[in-house]
This record gives structure tokens, C-alpha cells and sequence, in this order.
């Protein structure tokens, strides 16, 4: 997400946040969680194939300590980490932050509150994660459990829950039943194109997610205490 | 004999209450922080190792808890040198019904929900807010709105205690220390500022434990300054033995504090009168 009136060019590409971020010097914001070392890792995976990142979930100590090093350049340019949308909201509209990392419901909140924001989808991809539902698997009920899930992936309900949260709904035939019809357009909910450029969350563990199996890959909690060096360095 | 029943019967819930709820808690908070995580599901394993408290001793780490000690510190001496005159003027020189509208003043903000108040400051301190209006310029978020907020938020807590002092303070050792010739400054260093310390240790004991403890505040107005709280909050769900350890750091500090406090009372006691 960027501000129209103060970013120029429109950005394309992540590099807007991390190797031209110094253009929004002290204006730049990014989600303020481990996970947002990922989002380093895919801005890596594409400018610097030598490091080898394959996936921004499976990453070695040494592309660890690469999307770390970037993030510690990026937080000289940072106005503030955020991590609830009134937070984000707020500071792209006093202009506190240009430029950062967003979800899609917080741009169109911001918009209708007529903060003067764009959105893109960067060139190198996205990092995304899609929520899911769980049923105890020791259910007394099982038969209940089976009819929960039922109702909730319905047509209907899977509207009404993406509409509420603010997210593109799971069932396409849920896109029929939303009550603001662009709904699914505004979420890109029918774009394949789209989607098939979001990296999903996968919690990083010690295992390669990426199939490498000569080297070990940091687990989440090697992201966490890299992040908080990072947050304080 | 009843009545020794009753007193038993009067005394357990509240001494259960802070036995188990409170230094119960504690305990745990202390014996979870020997405890590892199992790496895939960040289960907490309770096998003893220290590595926690190791951790703790990098620099990342120590940083995180001097930046922090720092606020406390800042936003305690702030909180003082405010209090003092205020409730010296309330205590002393406002008249009854003025004095009563101040106590009312000091504790209207405290009636008010806490994000709000921290909210009022992000608004205030942001570009082009209240501050940058009326002064030309804004801190903005980090370090200072964050001493700035908290001293705003705990301020009232300091207060109180100060200003129960003074009006403990007898007029008479005032009129005496004038009477031997003592001036203003020198009766406030030798005979108000003793008489004063317990209140201010009160009031330290809230604004500084406040601030050790605070993450809220620190996310709304810090920009991106991390303290103790907020690292503790960032692995409380996948490393709690480390946020334990972490978390333990703010006691131990605590307990420090008073200890520390009347060490350093003791060779130059305050000249009692009596």
C-alpha cells in the first residue's frame, strides 16, 4: 500500500520498501511479526537467485541472516512496525507512513475513509496465508463436527464469514451470495493469476520445506529471535 | 473462640486469593522459564535447562532491558518533578474548595480507559497533530511520545501518595525550620524532601513498575522502539519459557527496587522531630 499523493512513481515491486525504501526515509511501515521475514526471503528469492531461496518458508541459516540483514537496512527507513489495522490506518492517513506491507481489507478501509492509498501486488509475488477452520479430532460428535464444517464452507456462510473478516471467500459459489457483489473482485477471489503469485504461510521448521535435504533450515522460533535483533538493531 | 473462627474464616479467602493467584502465578512464571519447546509444535517440555536465562544475556537482549529501565527511570523522574510542586500547591497553598477540584482533576483521567488516553497521544504527537500545530515540531513516534505517554498515564499515581505526604507534613516543622533561619530551598531539602520520601517511594513503586510492564503504550506511540513487554508479547504464544525468562527479568528488577531504596536511606537518615 502507498500514498498516491507522496509516492511517485506507483510502485511494482518490493524494492519500494527495501532497496529505494531510503526515497521514503522514516515513512516506511511493515507488519511487525517474524513472518515478515518471509516477505524479505520472496524480495530475495527474486533479486539474489545466488543465495538460492526457493521458498520464502525454507530458509538455511545463511539466507536467514540475508533477509535479516536486509530487514536491519529497511528499519533505518521504518516510521513504525504495525500490527493491528487501526494502527496502519491511522498513520497512512496523517501521512506517518507512505509506503508498507498491508492486507487487502485494510486498504479498503483506509480508502473509504478517503486516505488518498493504492494497493499492489508486487512483480516478485506476495506472501499470503488462508484461514481455516478445525474440528477437534477427538469429538464426541463426530457426526456434528462433519455437519459444523458442512455449514461453514456453505455458499452462504463462506460470504458472510469472508465479508465479515475481510478476505476472499474459499467456495466460488460463494461469490453469488456475498452482499456487496464486487466483493470477490475486490479480493481477487476469481483471479487464479493472482493467487497463483501469493506464497502461503507455512510455519518454518527444521525440516526444508523446499525438499533441500544437505542443509538444516531455521525453525520459527530462529525467525523470532532473528526478529527481534532485527527490531533492535 | 468464634471469633477466632471468624477471623480465620475472614482472613483465608483474601490470603488464598494472593497466595494462589498471585505468588502462585509468579512461581510459575519463574519455574516455566527452566523449561524448553519442542521445536515442531512449540509445546512447552518441561525439562530443566538455563539456556533461557543465557539468552537473556546477549546484547540484543540486554539492550531491550536497559532501554527499558531507562523509560522507567525517565518517566518516574518525570512524574516527580511534576508531582512535587502540584501537590505542593494542592496541599498547601489552594484553598479548601479549589484543593477538592484539584483531587478531582487528578483523578478524572484515570476514570478514562487507557487506550484512549494512548490514543489521544498518537493523534497528538503524529505530523501535523496538536503538538506540531502549537510548537512548530513533534516528537513523533518512539522514544519520547512513548516517556511522554506513560508519564501522562502514571502521573496521577504519583500525586496522590505526594500529596497525602504533604498534608501529613505538620505546618509547625515549617514555621520551626524558618525560625532557625533555614531558608526556602534548604527547608525544602532538609526537612520536606525527608519527610516526603516514603510518599515518593509510593509512587515510584507505580509509576516505574508501570512503565517496566508496559506494551500497549509502547505499540501505539513507539514507532519502532521494542521494550520488554513487547518482546515478551512477540514470544509469548511459540517460546514461553524464554518469555518466562524474559518476564521474570521485570521482577527481579522489583525487587531489586525497594531494597536498593532503603540501603540508601540509611546513612543519612532524616532528622526526626519529635
Amino acid at each position: 500500500m502507498w500514498r498516491t499523493d507522496q509516492v511517485k512513481p506507483a510502485p511494482d515491486s518490493w524494492s519500494a520498501v527495501f532497496d529505494q525504501a531510503s526515497s521514503q526515509k522514516g515513512k516506511v511501515t511493515a507488519y511487525d511479526s517474524p513472518i515478515y521475514i518471509a516477505d524479505a526471503g520472496l524480495y530475495l528469492m527474486a533479486t539474489k537467485p545466488e543465495l538460492g531461496i526457493k521458498d520464502p518458508y525454507a530458509l538455511d541459516a545463511k539466507q536467514l541472516a540475508a533477509a535479516a540483514d536486509l530487514l536491519k537496512a529497511q528499519k533505518a527507513n521504518v516510521s513504525e512496525y504495525w500490527s493491528d489495522y487501526l494502527k496502519e490506518i491511522q498513520a497512512f492517513k496523517n501521512g506517518s507512513s507512505t509506503v508498507g506491507t498491508t492486507w487487502q481489507v485494510i486498504a479498503n478501509l483506509a480508502q473509504a475513509e478517503k486516505a488518498p492509498v493504492q494497493v499492489v501486488l508486487p512483480k516478485e509475488g506476495a506472501t499470503g496465508w488462508s484461514d481455516t477452520w478445525m474440528v477437534g479430532a477427538k469429538s464426541e460428535h463426530k457426526t456434528c463436527a462433519y455437519k459444523f464444517i458442512d455449514h461453514i464452507v456453505s455458499p452462504k456462510t463462506n460470504a458472510a464469514v469472508a465479508e465479515y473478516f475481510g478476505e476472499a471467500p474459499a467456495n466460488r459459489k460463494a461469490c453469488a451470495e456475498t452482499v456487496d457483489k464486487n466483493h470477490c473482485a475486490t479480493f481477487h477471489a476469481d483471479d487464479e493469476e493472482y493467487f497463483s503469485k501469493v506464497h502461503y504461510w507455512t510455519t518454518p521448521i527444521s525440516a526444508c520445506l523446499d525438499g533441500r535435504t544437505d542443509v538444516a533450515c531455521t525453525d520459527y522460533a530462529e525467525w523470532t529471535k532473528a526478529w527481534t535483533e532485527i527490531r533492535n538493531s | 473462640m468464634g471469633s477466632k473462627k471468624a477471623l480465620v474464616g475472614l482472613l483465608t479467602p483474601p490470603l488464598l486469593w494472593l497466595v494462589v493467584a498471585y505468588l502462585g502465578a509468579l512461581a510459575a512464571i519463574f519455574a516455566t522459564a527452566f523449561f524448553t519447546t519442542d521445536p515442531f509444535t512449540n509445546e512447552v517440555v518441561p525439562t530443566f535447562t538455563t539456556e533461557n536465562f543465557e539468552a537473556l544475556l546477549s546484547p540484543t537482549y540486554l539492550r531491550i532491558i536497559g532501554r527499558t529501565l531507562f523509560i522507567a527511570v525517565m518517566v518516574t523522574v518525570l512524574c516527580i518533578v511534576i508531582a512535587v510542586p502540584f501537590a505542593y500547591f494542592m496541599a498547601r497553598v489552594a484553598p479548601r474548595r479549589l484543593r477538592h477540584l484539584l483531587v478531582a482533576a487528578v483523578l478524572v483521567p484515570l476514570w478514562a480507559s487507557y487506550l484512549v488516553k494512548a490514543y489521544a497521544w498518537r493523534t497528538m504527537v503524529q505530523p501535523g497533530g496538536v503538538l506540531d500545530s502549537t510548537f512548530g515540531t513533534t516528537p513523533g513516534y518512539g522514544f519520547a511520545a512513548v516517556v511522554l505517554t506513560l508519564t501522562y498515564l502514571w502521573l496521577p499515581y504519583m500525586i496522590l501518595p505526594v500529596y497525602a505526604g504533604f498534608e501529613r507534613l505538620p505546618e509547625s516543622h515549617l514555621e520551626a525550620s524558618a525560625d532557625l533561619g533555614a531558608k526556602g530551598l534548604h527547608t525544602f531539602r532538609r526537612v520536606v524532601l525527608p519527610a516526603l520520601l516514603p510518599s515518593i517511594a509510593a509512587g515510584t513503586v507505580f509509576t516505574f513498575s508501570l512503565s517496566l510492564g508496559d506494551y500497549i503504550a509502547v505499540q501505539i506511540v513507539g514507532g519502532t522502539l521494542q521494550v520488554l513487554g513487547t518482546t515478551v508479547l512477540q514470544n509469548i504464544t511459540l517460546d514461553l519459557p524464554f518469555a518466562a525468562a524474559l518476564g521474570t527479568t521485570s521482577v527481579v528488577i522489583m525487587v531489586c527496587l525497594p531494597g536498593r531504596r532503603r540501603a540508601h536511606r540509611r546513612p543519612g537518615q532524616p532528622v526526626r522531630h519529635r
